[in-house]
């Protein structure tokens, strides 16, 4: 059916009609694979028709694609998702990870399939649907609470979430340099410039693997996209309010200024320009790097991530859709990297994110959104092995670490089905290694290798068919 | 699992570890090219998963080793089993006897004709024991049929890891030398991978190989029940059409032997008649009810065309309800709740290819009259 007459609008709009577009939106803290994700997930597409690695994709596995084709993006404004750029690198000698998401990005599928439904295979036996993926940091979720809370309540929450370590410490400097100035003198911009980059050090410090903290407000001070250097994210939180008459050109006011105009112009404007118009949601995490640092970790990742989904479980009565009108109605919450547990794990992993996310997870389905979890591997870099050990047999893992050239084989620890209390995140007890990319043939023939792609596509987008 | 004793990450020298399916080829282990070569990935064949399948955990495979059926029978059984094997007995001796006899006495009369005669008797006997070797060994089969179903349901049940491939092994040495399933055999190598876990690879095995199979098992039973409907339909008399209808099951049950991997003789697709009555017997209450509701409620339609025609649409329910029996008994891998064939599908067909033939015979009479 060519819809070519009718003018561009209209046509997207009878798109959506018939269900012939989907915006699938990808996100996840940062390093927990994004960009990887989508890689594959391009690939196995791209593989479609013959693919014999998506045998949970009932549209593909049942032989119902025709074809599937890259096009070019609809949203011109968006930066492109650099797809040949990340699977050149998976496929180069010796293959690299592709390089991790700055900011928002975009691309667009045609996936030509057959209709199945008896009534619609006589209007049109073989129909197209646009699957558009759009990547962004899911830090920029973090900013949502921003919008009910004013200069001095954000800063109250700031200052407590600094009285606990290893936040006391590292946040030191940014606090022993704001406590020089006084708040109600006249602005003045070298002082806040140094202000708002100690601030910014302090996150990236808290974000590095060593600590793997991941509740850093303001969204886009670690990640700031396009925004890099404007003066609207030159601001930070204050310990103390200044007694008296606040000047309008203080120091106080100066910030109190830019938070209002970063929270009207970067965290509302993400939301009206982007968010509310994504079909369905996958937010991953990578929760096995929270077991390797301890329950501080653990507990800061588990903050964030509820804090990441109470942008849905907002849902379709509360605040959000208020605001800016909801559509998404399924939410995939899925721990990437599976490959890093020996398989038998995998349930146990599944099982531990679930419990994490229980409450959040509760919230979202409460609204309507439909929401599962899922352990996956985007792709796959180790091999399930078994060995006797000490006359016992294990299951074990081999793969060759990011740091190494030589392949091990190791067993990296068991995941426990329940959370462990506090004093039970021993030292030792959990060894997940980050590992290469398997040296691949190549591009074309053969899907990447992945764990549980496939569940996740049939999840996300197998009603779509 | 055996991995519970380690809470401790663990490093283990290269050699002693083994792997486990057939994804060498993909996820390579070191960046030296023999590991890596294209070539390589073409090794995706049988014999390769045979020799890197795991092996199966201890507490999973004892239950089915330990699984005899149990041999005391009640007493009086017992009683009855011994007086008709020794009546059986006395028959078997009494006829070698005779034979022996008969021999005896040709020789006497000219060795031409007693070695003619222990000729034909030796063929005789030795033709026999073939047979009840044949269909000693089709009960042997149906019994590890019946054992592997358990095993799948068992392996469905727990969904471990590790044990499904060398259960799946198994059922794959059924159906190796038949060229349809071989494609979809092969197929379904490559699919399967190391992350799969016991359940993922039976539900993976029985969506890949054996639906084509199950479907082609339903098509086989709705054409039969089809049949028998207008069979005893047309036939007038009663006591022909019940062994008509007896004798087209116990032939359905055999082809549809046939098609899941065995090679029923006559005793053997009489046991497996007796399995299928079985279940005909100790069948779901519930779902009987809601068949024969429909079957009422659809068949007074019919009624008023004719009883004859209720009649037969009885017969062809009954033969689509042995050869959904018969395909529950014959799979290998057992039907998962959502995959099990249903009778509506097929009572809907005969009632229709029913009333076809009655809309189209009206026609004609019409068509004559006029």
């Amino acid at each position: 059916m060519s819809l070519s007459w009718l003018p561009h609008n209209l046509e997207e709009r009878l798109n959506r009609t018939f269900d012939r577009q989907v915006k699938l939106a990808v996100t996840g803290l940062s390093r927990s694979g994004k960009t990887v994700f989508i890689t594959s997930l391009v690939h196995q597409l791209l593989q479609g028709v013959e693919n014999p690695h998506l045998p949970y994709f009932s549209v593909v596995s049942s032989g119902r694609v025709q074809g599937v084709k890259l096009m070019s993006q609809p949203d011109l404004h968006i930066p492109a998702f650099r797809y040949d750029l990340a699977i050149e690198k998976l496929y180069g000698n010796p293959p690299e990870w592709s390089e991790p998401t700055k900011g928002i990005s975009e691309i667009r599928l045609a996936i030509r399939y057959k209709v199945e439904n008896s009534l619609l295979k006589h209007v049109s036996p073989v129909n197209t649907l646009f699957l558009d993926i759009i990547d962004y940091p899911g830090e920029w979720l973090l900013d949502l609470p921003l919008l009910e809370l004013n200069f001095e309540a954000w800063s109250q929450q700031i200052a407590k979430l600094c009285d606990k370590e290893p936040r006391l410490t590292l946040s030191q400097p940014w606090r022993e340099f704001i406590a020089t100035f006084d708040l109600s003198e006249p602005a003045n911009d070298t002082i806040l410039r140094q202000a708002s980059a100690l601030y910014t050090e302090f996150l990236y410090q808290c974000k590095s693997p060593q600590y793997g903290l991941s509740l850093l407000q303001p969204g886009h001070f670690t990640m700031p996209g396009e925004l890099k250097g404007a003066p609207i994210l030159e601001f930070c939180p204050v310990f103390s309010l200044p007694s008296g008459e606040i000047k309008e050109n203080s120091f106080y006011a100066v910030m109190k200024k830019r938070y209002e105009a970063y929270k009207e112009q970067v965290v509302r404007k993400f939301y009206t320009e982007h968010f509310s118009s994504f079909d369905r949601q996958i937010v991953l995490a990578d929760v096995l790097r929270s077991f390797n640092t301890g329950y501080a970790t653990f507990a800061d990742m588990r903050d964030a991530l509820d804090l990441v989904l109470k942008s849905f479980s907002y849902g379709k009565s509360g605040l959000l859709n208020k605001l800016f009108g909801l559509k998404i109605d399924k939410l995939l919450f899925a721990a990437t990297k599976a490959d890093h547990v020996t398989p038998n794990q995998l349930p146990n992993l599944e099982k531990f994110i679930e419990q994490m996310l229980a409450q959040a997870q509760n919230n979202a389905k409460f609204e309507g959104v439909k929401t599962e979890t899922l352990a996956l591997a985007s792709v796959k870099c180790t091999q399930a092995a078994y060995t006797t050990f000490q006359g016992q047999k294990i299951s074990c893992i081999k793969g060759v670490p990011l740091d190494s050239e030589q392949p091990i084989a190791l067993f990296p620890g068991e995941i426990p089905v329940d959370i462990p209390i506090p004093e039970e995140w021993v030292e030792g007890r959990f060894h997940f290694l980050e590992f290469k990319p398997p040296r691949l043939s190549h591009a074309n023939g053969r899907g990447l290798p992945h764990i549980r792609l496939d569940r996740a596509l049939e999840f996300l987008l197998g009603d779509k068919f | 699992m055996t991995t519970k004793m380690w809470k401790a990450p663990v490093y283990f020298d290269l050699n002693e570890v083994e792997s486990i399916a057939e994804e060498e080829a993909i996820v390579t282990l070191t960046y030296t090219p023999p590991m890596i070569l294209p070539p390589e990935l073409t090794l995706k064949t049988n014999a390769l998963l045979l020799a890197h399948e795991p092996e199966p955990d201890e507490t999973l495979a004892t239950p089915f080793t330990t699984d005899d059926p149990p041999r005391n029978s009640p007493p009086e059984t017992a009683i009855w089993l011994w007086l008709v094997g020794l009546l059986g007995l006395l028959l078997v001796v009494m006829t070698l006897e005779n034979a022996y006899l008969l021999v005896a006495q040709q020789f006497t009369h000219s060795w031409l004709l007693g070695s003619v005669f222990l000729i034909l008797i030796g063929s005789i006997v030795s033709a026999l024991t073939m047979i009840i070797w044949r269909n000693y060994q089709d009960i042997i089969a149906l019994r590890t049929v019946s054992q592997l179903q358990k095993e799948g349901n068992l392996l469905v049940a727990t969904n471990g890891y590790g044990n499904a491939l060398k259960y799946v092994n198994k059922i794959t040495q059924l159906y190796v030398q038949r060229p349809d399933v071989k494609p979809r055999l092969d197929r379904f190598y490559v699919i399967v991978n190391d992350s799969h876990h016991d359940g993922d690879v039976c539900h993976l095995y029985s969506t890949q190989v054996l639906k084509e199979i199950d479907q082609q098992a339903h098509r086989l039973v709705a054409k039969r029940s089809k049949e028998t409907a207008l069979l005893v339909m047309i036939s007038q008399i009663a006591l022909l059409d019940s062994v008509l209808t007896l004798w087209r099951n116990l032939v359905l049950i055999q082809d549809i032997a046939k098609l899941y991997g065995g090679r029923p003789s006559f005793l053997g697709s009489l046991s497996l008649f007796g399995a299928v009555l079985q279940n005909l017997i100790y069948a779901d209450v519930s779902e009987m009810m809601a068949d024969s509701m429909a079957e009422i409620l659809g068949g007074s339609m019919l009624s008023m065309l004719s009883a004859q025609a209720v009649q037969g649409v009885g017969s062809g329910v009954m033969t689509a309800r042995v050869g959904l029996y018969a395909m529950q008994a014959c799979r290998p891998l057992p039907f998962a709740e959502d995959e099990k064939p249903r009778l509506k599908d097929i009572r809907r067909e005969i009632v229709a290819s029913l009333k076809k033939t009655f809309e189209s015979n009206k026609r004609e009479e019409l068509r004559k009259t006029a």
